[in-house]
């Protein structure tokens, strides 16, 4: 049977990716961040991980006003990454787990979360930027990846009640699943951040930790904070981290940390991941 | 004694009760709500926000739901007076008013008010608890209301006490509530409301207060379960009941979402509270019908055969598009701000700052009268301050 063996809460800066991209890890702006992440590396490739369900948003690459999904689930064999006005980013296109994201599309529709099916779907730094956390500079990702696509830029997204609860439903799926595969589950996005308006460049500290810590500590107050709180304390694009509510979702009521790493400021974001374990029964 | 100057914060059942009741027994009485549905009586004073109707008040009655109790805290901070007395009177867990006695600690005097049954039946003389330094400063207040209780004991105590009462009051409901409509089923009704009565007195009317009661009040009282439940995990005991009491008044949410009115009434309230958030121009609905053409212009800057062209001619290319005159300006100026106002979305817009190989540091600098080098400053130093940019009417303050 398949089996969630953790779960990733994680900033997607694209700044981070281009830094990787473009050999500046070593610089001193980034290596606060990049110096902390062998560890969480090390942990991460422990589990012998399969498959990652991947949850990000897409900002205007695969889809745009046209058509606005607010869960698309990702079905194809392989994704490209997206060119997002740069050119699309050199890294290897993402391989996807095409038998496992249709059962997950069949049993969570079949249990009332009607998934958008996405059989081509490119994907954009939302996605590929924690594969570079997660995995480094790599010939071919080390993992088949499920991308799963939230709604985050039109209002109303989806609530962290809704998010936590799909997380659920695809916990459900994931373990009815016959074939033995490690499922790592990441959600991503956040943390606190704002890029538009006047008040852009926005950052609550103060929020971001105690997000972090309820995660594992009091997640209720995370999974039932309404939009306007997030928006109002996290910035207008914090409200990403109602995707981080699909990994709760997705690990038991009771997990335990592994790793945290929480930076200010990786270009106009505060960056934050942390690594979780479901605790031994 | 002199009467107190009142200030009610929230005027749904609970508080517009107690403002009609304390402006009737001669108290001056302001107060303020988002959404104002009730009657109030015409010599109660309706501010303009939280902040002003708190300003000349002796005692500040906070009546919200729980969950904006933090938030209504915040705003009053710099507008209450130094000598008035604060009570929390929602139905918050103990750390929760713990909490608001930390926002307010420099501010005024905060006391622990837990409502002790409910108000329509009684109003202002509904029974409270009372707890926190210098309790007995409500009671002398309020010398006339029969039903006060003081204890002393920090703020906390009072609403610890009233939730270990929700565990009884609020189970028994359950139970009730299910075994109602259990009886309906099997065409049992007289028989089951026998065995009740026989348990805990009482007649149908009773009976029937309990099942509507928290059909009408499943919102705030699944809140106050879920402070039950936290206190109790946090002491490692059991809350079997109590999830239990809550999962079923969870039901009834779920029914009450079915209804029209409190959907459209959500989406108001989102849409104004979004406005009250400075500088921020959220990508509401409107916002989205209005930026159309002017986003799907910036989509269309991620083919590179197109970011030739618009390198080529800017103006033969913006006029490309269904844009009107304003948001092709916007874009020919680089105005960021101006094309935000105009609908645009940021993920969107920087699609034109991609194509000038200008960073969002550059962009948002744009955007708050900054340089970019200022900006990435700030960033670098923790990035801007949460304090003071969080809503429109605190900052006129």
């Amino acid at each position: 049977m398949a089996k969630i063996v953790g779960g990733i809460g994680c900033s997607h800066v694209p700044a981070v990716g281009a830094a990787s991209d473009h050999g500046k890890t070593k610089d001193g702006y980034w290596t606060p961040l990049f110096n902390a992440l062998p560890a969480a590396r090390k942990w991460l490739s422990d589990l012998k991980p399969d498959v990652m369900i991947l949850v990000y948003n897409d900002h205007g690459s695969a889809f745009s006003l046209e058509l606005i999904p607010t869960f698309a689930i990702g079905t194809a064999e392989n994704f490209k990454p997206a060119d997002e006005g740069y050119g699309p980013r050199d890294i290897p296109d993402v391989e996807g787990h095409a038998e496992l994201a249709w059962h997950i599309a069949e049993s969570c529709i079949m249990d009332e979360f009607d998934l958008t099916i996405a059989n081509k779907m490119d994907v954009d730094h939302g996605c590929t930027v924690p594969l570079t956390v997660f995995f480094g500079e790599v010939e071919k990702w080390p993992v088949r990846v499920i991308p799963i696509c939230v709604n985050v830029i039109q209002f109303p997204p989806p609530t962290a009640n809704r998010c936590f609860n799909l997380g659920r439903a695809i916990k459900k799926a994931i373990s009815t699943f016959p074939e033995d595969l490690n499922v790592v589950v990441a959600g991503t996005g956040g943390m606190s951040h704002q890029l538009q308006g006047e008040r852009s460049g926005v950052v609550n500290t103060e929020f971001d930790i105690n997000y972090l810590n309820q995660l594992s500590e009091d997640n209720d107050k995370n999974r039932y904070m309404n939009h306007i709180d997030y928006i109002r304390e996290a910035g207008s694009e914090g409200i990403e981290m109602v995707m981080w509510q699909i990994m709760r979702g997705a690990m038991e009521e009771k997990i335990v940390e592994k790793f945290r790493k929480y930076h200010v400021a990786s270009s106009n974001t505060a960056f934050g991941i942390i690594c979780f374990e479901n605790e031994e029964a | 004694m002199k009467k107190p100057k009142i200030a009610i914060l929230g005027l749904g059942e609970a508080g517009s009760h107690f403002a009609n009741d304390l402006a009737r027994l001669g108290y001056t009485v302001s107060g303020w709500d988002p959404d104002l549905k009730r009657t109030l009586d015409e010599k109660i004073h309706i501010a303009n926000n939280n902040a002003h109707a708190v300003e000349d008040a002796d005692v500040v009655f906070n009546v919200n739901l729980s969950s904006v109790a933090k938030s209504v805290a915040e705003e009053i901070k710099h507008c209450v007076k130094k000598e008035a007395i604060f009570c929390e009177m929602n139905t918050s867990s103990p750390f929760e008013k713990k909490e608001i006695q930390s926002i307010l600690k420099n501010e005024c005097t905060v006391l622990d008010v837990a409502i002790m049954a409910p108000v329509p039946k009684a109003g202002i003389q509904t029974p409270f608890l009372v707890s926190g330094e210098n309790a007995i400063a409500f009671r002398n207040y309020f010398s006339e209301l029969p039903n006060i209780q003081i204890i002393e004991a920090p703020v906390g105590k009072a609403a610890e006490l009233k939730l270990l009462r929700s565990i009884v009051y609020k189970g028994v409901a359950a139970v009730i509530c299910e075994a109602m409509e259990v009886a309906e089923k099997f065409d049992s009704v007289p028989f089951m409301e026998e065995q009740i009565s026989s348990i805990m007195g009482g007649d149908k009317n009773l009976i029937e207060r309990f099942v509507e009661g928290s059909k009408k009040h499943a919102i705030r009282r699944s809140h106050e379960m879920e402070a039950v439940t936290s206190m109790l995990k946090k002491e490692n005991l059991s809350a079997l009941m109590s999830k239990a009491a809550l999962d079923n008044l969870s039901r009834y949410v779920e029914t009450k979402k079915d209804d029209p009115s409190t959907i459209y009434e959500e989406k108001q309230k989102l849409k104004k509270a979004f406005l009250d958030i400075p500088g921020t121009y959220v990508f509401t609905p409107d916002h989205s019908r209005k930026g159309y053409e002017l986003n799907m212009f910036c989509m269309s800057l991620n083919e590179a055969e197109n970011r030739e062209k618009f390198r080529a001619d800017e103006k033969a290319y913006v006029d490309l598009f269904p844009m009107t005159e304003e948001q092709k300006q916007a874009v020919l100026n680089r105005e960021w701000l101006e094309m935000l106002r105009l609908g645009g979305n940021i993920y969107y817009t920087f699609k034109i700052a991609i194509f000038d190989r200008k960073s969002m540091q550059h962009v948002g600098g744009k955007m708050s009268g900054m340089t970019e080098e200022e900006f990435k400053d700030m960033m670098l130093s923790g990035g801007r301050s949460i304090i003071g940019n969080r809503s429109k009417i605190k900052q006129s303050k």
